[in-house]
């Protein structure tokens, strides 16, 4: 077979490509397990068997344990996500739902390739979006627009200083004021905060899942702070 | 990187060492930078405490269960499932009578209710279908395969969702989902009852009473197809029973109750004039007395034994048409083919400022109705403007026209000083609607049967049945 040459670029996609282009032989799909594979996984513990090998179970032998195993493991992120994107728990829960229903309707085509978070992640942000254009919520009311006046200050939000660390306190209603502005940040800007700051991944991570350079992700990474610190200064935060 | 971005790269940890100690050399002197710092980790500090959420154990519950309906390896070879004429298919007191279909789409529709009742009908023998939408409803949600049909009973109502837009169901309505490809929004077919369609991001299909619509994209359209339809269910526990005629609701009076009903006092034509009338909890009196009152319009009248329908000559009262349609286009633009006709359909002008469309009862027939026409129709109205999703309801016999952001429900409408009735304003921003428990709400959908509110000081919206709201 004639070596593929594989032009340099930099980014997730460009590194999927290069795996393509350069695989000869197609991974193993859950669909792929063997009676022994399975045998193996089912006498492992639960907590011992990874995600690849829950989807095997689910997809060869219908295990609605092991599809239940996989969402209790993984519903607190894919929630988080979701949740702080759209900022209602109703749609939330609709997107969670539909997220892993695609993901088991897709199931016996999922390699190990991708780490399974990123690409249930990968599934929800696509759907969120969906539901941004469905409702016509794809314009985000920036949080650069001045205050109104019967706003209240943010710094009678804040509920003073520990005397012993001399760190300031977060009142309720200041978390609340940033979980909302967070949900008027731009789309992508958003979609890299929260995973960078909620729920600590890599950035390498994050520009796999939105498919987008780490540079970017960086970069839309610190607009967002900088965006929620213009808006906590206008409204009063020293 | 201007020296806020810097700082903000470094406080994030994403500077390298040597980027970092000419930013931290400075830090130690300058006052503004030392500020900007306290800012940031202001921010940073609250934006981490933003608590996470979990999902309900309801929602999971849902998933879980719709998750048991799925094929996980579709491609593989099992037991081929039973086709439906072989299947186990039995729907206990359920009686269903569509006066205007074949043979096939009531066994189809049977298989539906089979399916929903848990009665393991399977739809889709040989390969999984795809998912092409979401429905969701008091109950929780699930998904739409191809070919479905979505239905809601009297007083539910229905939401089915998808990437582009959403068809809601205002109760006693029924809806066919078809697919039209993997990245295309769904086609619809309505079968019957109130429908509002939202084409939010792309033009859509759908078709009712043989006539073929198309939405453009940003258009949103009200739909009334009132047409022949009967259901009884569960001993009474729901009657739905519209444009039937007299004779049939005779014979529907047998099936659904054992009750035998003597129509041969009803002279052969008025036997086909039409009745509806709607109930739940009837039993067998109850159904007949709804019956006999919906009837005694037309002359009709039951002797003392309850068996022996009668007939007295009533002048002036018109029979119900087969069906009813009636089409208002409410924000966008749209067009309505008709056998070889095609209408561009109007939104509001000056001249019907209150949306009214279309109206049809008969196959060829497809008019534009003018502002004298409207008060003599239903029209589907409301304020639209800003709202496109909103939830609309009819107004009969009105044509004044609405002030802005208004929904006005039949129920509760206050036009021209006409008793009971109240207007409604949506979405705006005041949480000053009173709702149970002194609580207070914003208004941002109307039902058939009750309002939803947005909680003041809650993350939640919450549904409230008319008759169980504060009256301010």
């Amino acid at each position: 077979m004639m070596p593929v040459s594989v032009p340099f670029q930099a980014g997730p996609v460009a590194r999927r490509l290069s795996e393509q282009q350069t695989e000869k032989l197609p991974k193993p799909t859950a669909k792929h397990a063997t009676a022994a594979e399975l045998k193996s996984i089912e006498g492992k513990q639960p907590e011992e068997r990874s995600d690849f090998d829950l989807l095997k179970l689910y997809v060869k032998k219908k295990s609605n344990e092991a599809f239940e195993a996989l969402v209790n493991r993984h519903r607190r992120q894919v929630y988080n996500f979701i949740y702080k994107m759209v900022g209602r728990a109703e749609a939330a829960e609709d997107i969670f739902q539909e997220t892993f229903l695609r993901v088991i309707k897709n199931a016996h085509t999922y390699t190990p390739r991708a780490k399974f978070t990123t690409w249930c992640l990968q599934i929800a942000r696509n759907l969120t979006l969906d539901y941004y254009k469905r409702e016509g919520l794809r314009q985000h009311v920036s949080i650069d627009a001045s205050p109104n006046d019967d706003e209240r200050s943010l710094a009678g939000l804040l509920q003073g200083s520990d005397p012993e660390s001399g760190e300031i306190l977060v009142s309720r209603e200041l978390i609340e004021e940033v979980r909302l502005a967070v949900t008027r940040l731009p789309e992508n800007q958003r979609e890299a905060l929260v995973l960078r700051i909620y729920d600590d991944m890599p950035y390498a991570e994050i520009a796999e899942v939105l498919d987008s350079p780490e540079g970017t992700v960086k970069y839309w990474v610190h607009e967002a702070v900088n965006s929620l610190a213009r808006y906590l200064e206008r409204r009063g935060l020293k | 990187m201007d020296t806020r971005e810097k700082l903000i790269a470094w406080m994030l940890g994403d500077l390298s060492a040597e980027e970092s100690r000419p930013l931290e050399a400075r830090l130690a002197t300058d006052a503004e930078l030392q500020r900007q710092r306290s800012v940031l980790e202001g921010t940073l500090r609250a934006a981490r405490a933003v608590p996470s959420a979990d999902i309900s154990q309801a929602a999971l519950q849902r998933l879980f269960s719709a998750a048991a309906l799925i094929d996980p390896e579709p491609e593989e070879t099992r037991a081929a499932p039973a086709a439906h004429g072989d299947a186990d298919i039995h729907v206990g007191e359920l009686i269903r009578i569509d006066f205007m279909r074949g043979v096939l789409p009531r066994v189809a529709a049977v298989a539906v209710i089979a399916f929903v009742l848990g009665l393991g009908v399977w739809l889709t023998p040989g390969e999984l279908q795809p998912t092409v939408a979401t429905v969701r409803d008091d109950k929780g949600m699930h998904v739409v395969l191809d070919g479905e049909l979505v239905e809601a009973r009297v007083g539910e109502t229905r939401r089915i969702t998808f990437a582009t837009g959403e068809v809601l169901l205002d109760g006693a309505s029924s809806v066919r989902v078809r697919s039209t490809g993997a990245n295309s929004a769904p086609a619809f077919e309505i079968e019957r009852g109130r429908v509002v369609v939202t084409a939010a991001a792309t033009p859509l299909e759908l078709k009712v009473a043989d006539r073929d619509v198309r939405l453009d994209k940003g258009a949103v359209l009200a739909v009334d197809y009132d047409r022949a339809y009967a259901n009884i269910a569960d001993n009474g526990a729901v009657v739905e029973v519209q444009r039937v005629p007299i004779g049939e609701v005779a014979a529907l009076a047998e099936k659904a109750y054992g009750i035998k009903l003597d129509v041969g006092g009803i002279p052969e034509n008025v036997r086909k004039y039409r009745v509806s009338f709607y109930g739940s909890g009837l039993d067998a009196d109850a159904f007949v007395d709804s019956f006999i009152e919906s009837a005694s319009h037309f002359g009709i009248t039951l002797d003392d034994s309850r068996r022996y329908l009668g007939y007295q000559s009533r002048a002036g009262t018109a029979p119900l048409e087969e069906w009813q349609l009636n089409i208002a286009l409410l924000e966008g633009s749209a067009s309505l083919r008709a056998g070889a006709e095609t209408l561009q359909l109007a939104g509001r002008t000056p001249e019907a400022p209150n949306f009214v469309s279309v109206s049809a009862a008969a196959a060829t027939d497809a008019r534009t109705l003018d502002a004298e026409a409207l008060s003599e129709q239903v029209v589907w109205a409301a304020g639209a403007e800003g709202a496109p999703i909103r939830h609309l309801r009819d107004v009969r016999q009105s044509n004044e026209t609405l002030p802005s952001r208004t929904v006005i429900h039949t129920d509760t409408l206050v036009l021209n000083g006409e008793q009971g009735r109240r207007i409604f304003k949506l979405g705006g921003p005041e949480f000053d609607f009173p709702l149970p428990g002194g609580r207070k709400g914003r208004l941002v959908q109307l039902t058939s049967s009750g309002a939803a509110f947005e909680v003041e000081g809650e993350l939640v919206r919450e549904f409230v049945p008319f008759g169980q709201q504060a009256q301010d």
